[in-house]
């Protein structure tokens, strides 16, 4: 058993404890839910009141909305702010603050003099000037969910990176965004906005001053609890698979889906699509996504939907990583190297530096879309490879050292030692033709090419229920 | 301190459970960490540190009760070394990577438990076990070839 293994089992473990953990939670509620139902049912008893079953149409309560970001604050007018500060003759309006238990969306447009576009440098040129009151219990908060200390910085800056999106232009407004924010902490409030840098098509900044203050109230988003699971084969090498939904919440902003899969991810990424309620579509939002959970989530426009019947999704593709491990030794270039069929042609020509191009003669009829190389130095250079998130240091003789990421590989004193300058030597061959750039050699030539994966893309279309409920189900 | 210990409560738990598996051992080991902690408030200097503080009493009675664990755990393979079954399953896989972990030393089982089963990082293990970074950085790598060395390793692919 090597060391990929023990990881691998080592994550295993890690989410069989969360499971236990979450059963454990579980149980607890269940237990006080009983005692709930056992004092409900004791009353009904002794008042004697009988209760008639209604049975509704699958049909009748069913209606469902999928709304863009224009839509949620349409569907929201008590939202709508549509106030303004002037700087430089450029004016601000904040449109909107829409505010919920999952995120927080800011609508605004900018008109400057010359009509030209102008859009908020938001990573550099937006603060929440009162973000510890907004977002006050939220570090307390992550931490307790076992997230480490340093994950929400002083000024919660992470949280102001969440993004943008365009908006339609209106008959007044030409240049409009929505910006995205983690949810605040607070219920109500006033979110004090200081916009000091707008950047042009060019990408020059335009500093100035656009001062708001923004009153807002968080709606309450309604959490819906799962529960389900399924376990089935990929349909690659009959790789087991199983997926956790745990709960759904609804806001006014997005719908939220949380889940756990398992499978093993040095080989396949899964990637899920075809989301549907109640045979319905659900538009993914590429704003969305929790930064403070533990499981996966998926984001989507928010839906309206009187009662739940189904949730369904399927997996639409595989990208499938194979591990191979073919070795060349190039004496001379060009060389030209036999892969599965097909050659590979390897040129080198040096400049200030060397670079080698390669060139698959065989793509057209090759079953990988993908093929990954390394390239080895004289010398004894050491390798810094990737698997997962983490990293790994290959030395010389083979011998694998794991890092915490490829950075710290790359700074290792093993790969200090044997490397000036450090660049990941791995690179994908999506095409016929790939050029390599190297930055360092010690004035070498590479010796040897290792092709050490293959990748490509399976169509899948697995489908997978997410829920499915009886119509006397709540 | 109660007031602190219940606000860490849920984290705490999490991590008696991690080395533990068992309820009923958890919330003994946290009842028994909380006396102590409670005894020993003063020795607490720096009250920025509380959470790694209470982490480290906890991950003691963890490991208290881990060495009777692992005693039993040495009978019980003993007898399982004249037993007719295997061990190919992926629960018996599990059962083993269990095993090894008790037989690893407290120091290594901290690292690799607080990293892998809990997903500390590093500079928070380090807090936690009042080492520093650089010094978790290289046992962990150590610990993990330990416990590969236990589950049968050396082949590195």
């Amino acid at each position: 058993m090597n060391e990929r293994e023990i990881k691998k089992l080592l994550k295993l473990e890690r989410r069989q404890i969360e499971k236990e953990l979450i059963a454990d939670r579980k149980l607890r509620v269940c237990s006080s839910r009983r005692k709930l139902i056992l004092i409900v049912a004791i009353i009904l008893c002794f008042s004697g009141i009988a209760f008639a079953y209604h049975q509704m149409s699958v049909y009748e309560w069913f209606m469902l909305e999928s709304l863009g970001y224009d839509q949620i604050l349409e569907q929201n007018p008590e939202y709508r702010l549509d106030i303004s500060a002037e700087d430089r003759n450029i004016k601000i309006t904040i449109e909107g603050l829409v505010a919920d238990e999952l995120n927080t969306y800011i609508y605004y447009n900018v008109v400057s003099p010359d009509g030209k576009p102008l859009r908020i440098k938001y990573h550099d040129g937006l603060d929440f000037l009162n973000a510890k009151e907004l977002y006050g219990g939220l570090k307390e908060r992550l931490v307790e969910k076992g997230l480490p200390d340093d994950y929400v910085d002083e000024n919660f800056d992470n949280f102001y990176d969440a993004g943008s999106s365009s908006l339609a232009p209106t008959e007044t407004a030409s240049n409009r965004e929505v910006l995205r924010f983690e949810a605040f902490d607070l219920e109500e409030g006033t979110v004090k906005i200081l916009i000091t840098q707008l950047q042009n098509a060019e990408g020059e900044t335009i500093n100035g001053e656009w001062l708001f203050e923004a009153p807002f109230e968080k709606a309450k988003a309604e959490t819906i609890f799962i529960d389900s699971g399924s376990i089935m084969k990929l349909p690659y090498r009959d790789m087991d698979f199983s997926i956790e939904f745990m709960k759904m919440e609804m806001g006014i902003t997005a719908t939220r889906l949380y889940y756990q899969d398992d499978y093993d991810d040095r080989m396949v990424n899964v990637s899920y699509g075809n989301f549907t309620m109640n045979g319905q579509p659900l538009r993914n939002i590429f704003l969305g996504g929790s930064g403070e959970e533990v499981y996966s989530t998926i984001d989507f426009f928010p839906v309206k939907v009187d009662r739940i019947k189904e949730i369904a999704c399927e997996i639409d593709s595989l990208f499938v990583r194979e591990y191979v491990m073919e070795q060349y030794f190039i004496d001379e270039f060009p060389a030209q190297i036999e892969y599965e069929g097909g050659r590979i042609r390897i040129e080198e020509s040096f400049t200030d530096r060397y670079q080698y191009t390669i060139t698959d003669l065989g793509y057209a009829k090759r079953d990988f879309e993908f093929l990954e190389f390394e390239t080895y130095f004289k010398g004894g250079r050491a390798i810094m490879s990737q698997f997962g998130w983490e990293g790994c240091l290959i030395l010389p003789d083979g011998t694998e050292l794991p890092c915490e990421s490829v950075i710290e590989a790359m700074l290792h004193p093993e790969a200090l030692k044997r490397t000036k300058v450090y660049k990941l030597e791995t690179h994908y061959s999506d095409e016929e033709l790939r050029d390599l750039d190297y930055l360092d050699y010690d004035g070498e030539s590479a010796v040897e090419f290792r092709i050490r994966r293959e990748h490509k893309t399976l169509p899948v279309h697995e489908p997978i229920t997410i829920l499915h409920r009886r119509f006397w189900e709540k | 301190m109660e007031k602190q210990y219940e606000k860490h409560y849920k984290q705490l738990y999490r991590i008696a459970y991690s080395y533990l598996r068992h309820k009923q051992n958890a919330e003994d080991a946290l009842q028994a960490a909380y006396e102590k902690a409670f005894e020993n408030q003063k020795q607490l200097q720096d009250p920025k540190k509380l959470r790694s503080w209470l982490a480290r009493i906890v991950i003691n009675e963890c490991n208290q009760n881990h060495r009777i664990r692992k005693r039993q755990t040495e009978i019980e393979r003993k007898v399982e070394a004249n037993s007719e079954f295997g061990v190919n399953s992926d629960y018996d896989i599990s059962i083993e990577l269990k095993d090894a972990m008790l037989l690893l030393s407290e120091e290594d089982r901290n690292l690799i438990s607080l990293k892998y089963l809990l997903g500390y990082r590093q500079k928070e293990i380090a807090d936690i076990l009042d080492l520093p970074v650089g010094t978790v950085k290289s046992r962990l790598s150590r610990s993990l070839g330990k416990l590969r060395e236990i589950m049968g390793g050396g082949d590195n692919e």
